[in-house]
Parts: C-alpha cells; sequence; structure tokens
C-alpha cells in the first residue's frame, strides 16, 4: 500500500458523501414496510370497492336469454342489435309485477322490449298511452302505436295466442321504432303486415297529417314502388279520407277489399292508388303505385297488405 | 436528545452543547476513530479534536445530521493522523478496506504529487457515487472511507450481510469500468 497513494484516495471524496453515509437510513423493516403500505392500502380500498361493488353478484343474477325462454317469453334481438341484456323489472304502475325485458342499442339508439303473460292487450312500456295512438292488426298480432313528446315512441303488440302482450319503446323516433320492431318480429318469426314477403327497399315512416296519425310504408315490388298508408280514424262511414297523399287520375272505379268499400283511381299502365276503409276497426287504408297500374294490379297488393292484417281465424 | 436540539444549542452557544453531543454520539465517534487508528491514545486525540471543531465550526455551519457531521469530522481527522505518522501500525479495517479497492485501481505512471492527480481522481469518484444508488453509495462510502466491516454496515443499513458484499461488489465492477472510461490511474 503506497501511503500517497492513499492519502489520494482518501482525499478524493467529497465531504457530502461522508456525512451521507453516517446518516440514518431507515432499516430494513421500515423500508419493507414503506415499500409495502401504499400497496396494502391500495389492496385495502380495491378488496372495499370490491366488496361493495359486488359485481359477481350481478354475474350470478345475470338473467339469460333461456331464463326468458323458461318463463315463456320468446325474444330474438333484431338484425343489427348490440349490447344486448335481459333482466325482469317490475312494472311502474304496480311494482308487485314482474316483466321480463330484453334492452338493446340499434344504430346508436338504446330499446327496450318487454314480455308479459297477461289475458288481453294492457300498456307494459312504463310510459303513457295518450291519444296520439294508432292500433292495427297484424295476422295474430294486435299492434299499438304511440307517439309520445320528445321523440319517444312506443309500439305494442299482443299475442293473443300465447297471451302475452310485448313491447318496444325508445326515444329514437317513430320510423326508427318502426323499422326496429319489424325487424325484430321478424326475428320472432312474424311478418308485420306491412309489406309483401317479397318486397324490397322496405322503409318506414309515422308522421300527422290532417289530425290523423298516418304510418307509411314504401317497398318496392316486382320493380315497381308501392307506397302504402294506415291510420286510424273516428269516423264510422264511408266514403273515407284519402290519406295517400295524390291527387285523382283519369280511370275512376269503386270495389270492395274483403267487407271494405274501396275507391280506385289510375291511369291504366301508369300511376294509381286505392283507398280503403275499415270500419270495424276504424282504420283508413291507402296503397299508391307509381307505374303499371291497374284495377287488378292495385286490386291484388291491396289484398295481399289487408289480408295480412287480418286474424288467422 | 434530538439532532435539532443539539444543534439549537450549538447555535446558542450553550457550553453544554459539547457534552450533550458527545453523549448522544460520542461513542459512535469513537469507534470510527478507532477503526482507521487502533491506537487507544490517537482515537482519543481525534476524538476530542473532532468535537472542538464541531464547536468552532458550528456556527456559520448548520449540519442537516449532527451524527453524520461529527462521524465525518472524527473520520477526516483520523484519516489525516493515520496517513501521518501511523500508517506503518498494525493493520486496520480502514487500511484493508483501501486493499481491497486497490484491485480495481490501476497501477500507474503518474506524478502522485501533481495538485491535477487529486482534482481529476476526486472528480471521476465523485461523478461515480453522484450516478450510483443512494443504498449502494451509502454501503460504498461506509467499506472504503470510514473502513466499515460488511457486517456493520450490514446491521446500520439493516440488509443482510450477502446483500452488502454483492452491492459492494457490483459499485467495485462499476468503478473499474468508470476509471478505465476515464483513463485515471493512481
Amino acid at each position: 500500500m503506497n501511503r500517497t497513494r492513499f492519502t489520494l484516495y482518501m482525499r478524493a471524496v467529497d465531504d457530502s458523501f461522508l456525512e451521507e453515509a453516517q446518516r440514518s437510513l431507515p432499516n430494513r423493516k421500515q423500508r419493507v414496510l414503506r415499500w409495502l403500505l401504499p400497496k396494502v392500502v391500495c389492496l385495502c380500498l380495491l378488496l372495499i370497492g370490491l366488496f361493495i361493488w359486488q359485481p359477481w353478484k350481478d354475474m350470478e343474477n345475470a338473467v339469460t336469454k333461456e331464463d326468458m325462454t323458461a318463463q315463456g317469453y320468446f325474444f330474438e334481438a333484431p338484425d343489427g342489435a348490440d349490447n344486448v341484456a335481459y333482466s325482469f323489472a317490475a312494472l311502474e304502475n304496480d311494482v308487485s309485477v314482474q316483466v321480463a325485458q330484453m334492452e338493446f342499442t340499434r344504430s346508436n339508439a338504446a330499446y327496450t322490449c318487454r314480455a308479459l303473460h297477461r289475458e288481453k292487450p294492457c300498456n307494459i312500456t312504463g310510459l303513457n298511452a295518450d291519444e296520439d295512438t294508432f292500433k292495427w292488426n297484424s295476422r295474430d298480432y294486435q299492434m299499438q302505436l304511440c307517439v309520445l313528446e320528445n321523440n319517444l315512441a312506443w309500439i305494442s303488440w299482443y299475442s293473443a295466442g300465447d297471451h302475452v302482450q310485448y313491447s318496444l319503446s325508445a326515444q329514437d323516433g317513430k320510423a326508427a321504432l318502426l323499422d326496429t320492431a319489424v325487424s325484430l318480429l321478424r326475428e320472432m318469426d312474424h311478418n308485420m303486415a306491412l309489406a309483401p314477403e317479397a318486397a324490397v327497399n322496405v322503409k318506414f315512416d309515422v308522421f300527422t297529417e290532417n289530425g290523423l296519425t298516418v304510418t307509411e310504408t314504401g317497398f318496392i315490388s316486382d320493380f315497381v314502388q308501392y307506397t302504402y298508408r294506415t291510420a286510424a280514424t273516428d269516423a264510422t262511414s264511408s266514403p273515407a279520407a284519402d290519406i295517400s297523399g295524390m291527387g285523382d287520375y283519369a280511370v275512376k272505379a269503386e270495389t270492395q277489399i274483403q267487407h271494405c268499400d274501396a275507391y280506385l283511381s289510375y291511369e291504366e299502365g301508369g300511376a294509381g292508388k286505392i283507398i280503403w276503409f275499415d270500419a270495424v276497426l276504424g282504420q283508413l287504408h291507402s296503397l299508391y303505385m307509381d307505374d303499371d297500374a291497374s284495377e287488378e294490379a292495385l286490386l291484388q297488393m291491396a289484398q295481399v297488405l289487408f289480408t295480412g292484417a287480418q286474424k288467422n281465424d | 436528545m434530538s439532532d435539532e436540539k443539539i444543534i439549537e444549542m450549538f447555535l446558542r452557544r450553550e457550553a453544554t452543547a459539547v457534552a450533550c453531543a458527545q453523549k448522544e454520539y460520542g461513542k459512535a465517534c469513537m469507534e470510527t476513530a478507532r477503526k482507521i487508528l487502533k491506537d487507544e491514545q490517537a482515537a482519543q486525540a481525534c476524538f476530542n479534536e473532532a468535537f472542538l471543531r464541531a464547536w468552532q465550526n458550528i456556527p456559520p455551519e448548520r449540519p442537516v445530521s449532527l451524527k453524520a457531521y461529527l462521524l465525518r469530522l472524527t473520520r477526516n481527522l483520523a484519516v489525516e493522523k493515520y496517513a501521518a505518522g501511523h500508517f506503518e501500525a498494525p493493520a486496520t479495517e480502514l487500511g484493508e478496506a483501501f486493499k481491497e479497492l486497490e484491485d480495481c485501481l490501476l497501477p500507474p505512471e503518474t506524478d502522485l504529487e501533481s495538485d491535477l492527480v487529486l482534482e481529476e481522481l476526486s472528480e471521476v469518484l465523485n461523478g461515480f457515487l453522484k450516478l450510483e444508488p443512494a443504498q449502494d453509495r451509502v454501503c460504498f462510502v461506509r467499506r472504503y472511507w470510514y473502513g466499515e466491516s460488511v457486517k456493520e454496515i450490514a446491521a446500520a443499513c439493516g440488509l443482510r450481510e450477502e446483500r452488502v458484499k454483492s452491492l459492494l461488489s457490483h459499485s467495485k465492477r462499476r468503478l473499474r469500468a468508470v476509471l478505465l472510461r476515464e483513463e485515471t490511474y493512481i
């Protein structure tokens, strides 16, 4: 060992490091505690949060489609539905009654579909059923469409065969609601009688005209564009109001569609319309075709649509 | 008595300040001096000198840790004494520690009397220590500049002896790399 090297070496380190080395360092236990304590606190908070939240309880209690089927409710989410969730919920106006519920989103709108075993049609939407309500039949289903304020609307159908009342509600506009309802019913093997089964480019609209709530279905069949409108009315006698929105054409004729008086107006081979009034249900109907019109063509399509709306007795 | 209270007594120039400091840290300072000198009389002289210097320097100085400050003073005085007159005395812990570190200090053909050598070595060593993790640095300085044994360091730092050995070994390896990179030879 060289004295000069030793002295050089001993003098080379700053006093700050010499002092630091003698300052009391937290001992191992303290350091372990310091390292462990925040983690233990975080873990405790997490456990408390989990205890309060109890997500496993939700998972245990999650209602499935099978649970619905077991209760006699046959829900099928429509095409394009996301975030489908099933549950049983208390009915707003009678909390002792549990309705089966399927919630889903479709085209960024939230929908609630409900079902309840009932001997006769009733409102299970939890929403008002004001006067702006349109009722019609679609084969075995008694349909009802109700338009409320703030773009809120609901549609319901009662299946007389299995005594189940269904409803679909959304704050999504009437047309979109109707479209979703048609899709949903199609999944449930029911083709709503607003367009023939082979029709393409089917579009729905609901609007108010002359104080009437009019449901409009546009579709193409055999390359001809049709517009079918229906509306509920208080009127009881023919001739019924014309809700087609079209003027008159050169050829005019009167006929019958089942028990209803019907009025035709068309250009032979061109555009034409037929309107009829179901005095039993108080429903106005109109069908317009933009080409190839004839008495036979108009009557044939009107029969298809109107027959579809009748009960399968 | 707490560090803060004793320092306040120094600052107020209270005569009992030194006695209080000796009561709290006298034993540790004496141990430090003994470790370097191995001569009871020389160690006692260092001890007395350290407390005298503390009395003279506080104020204006105001140490963060009085214990560390006193130990540093004692150690520096002991090293000076060791290098000046007791170099051939029986091997001390510090002497052993230096020998251990010599392995990583390459043999030089340098003018050891030049102030530049001290300056350069200081720069490299302090630069190296600055970059070391605090725990590694404390162990390293305690071993190689205070001459504490691995057992003493382990007890003081709350570490296992194996861990201290591993920290020292890694620090030595890094120091060698730094010295090689900086081409510092003593």
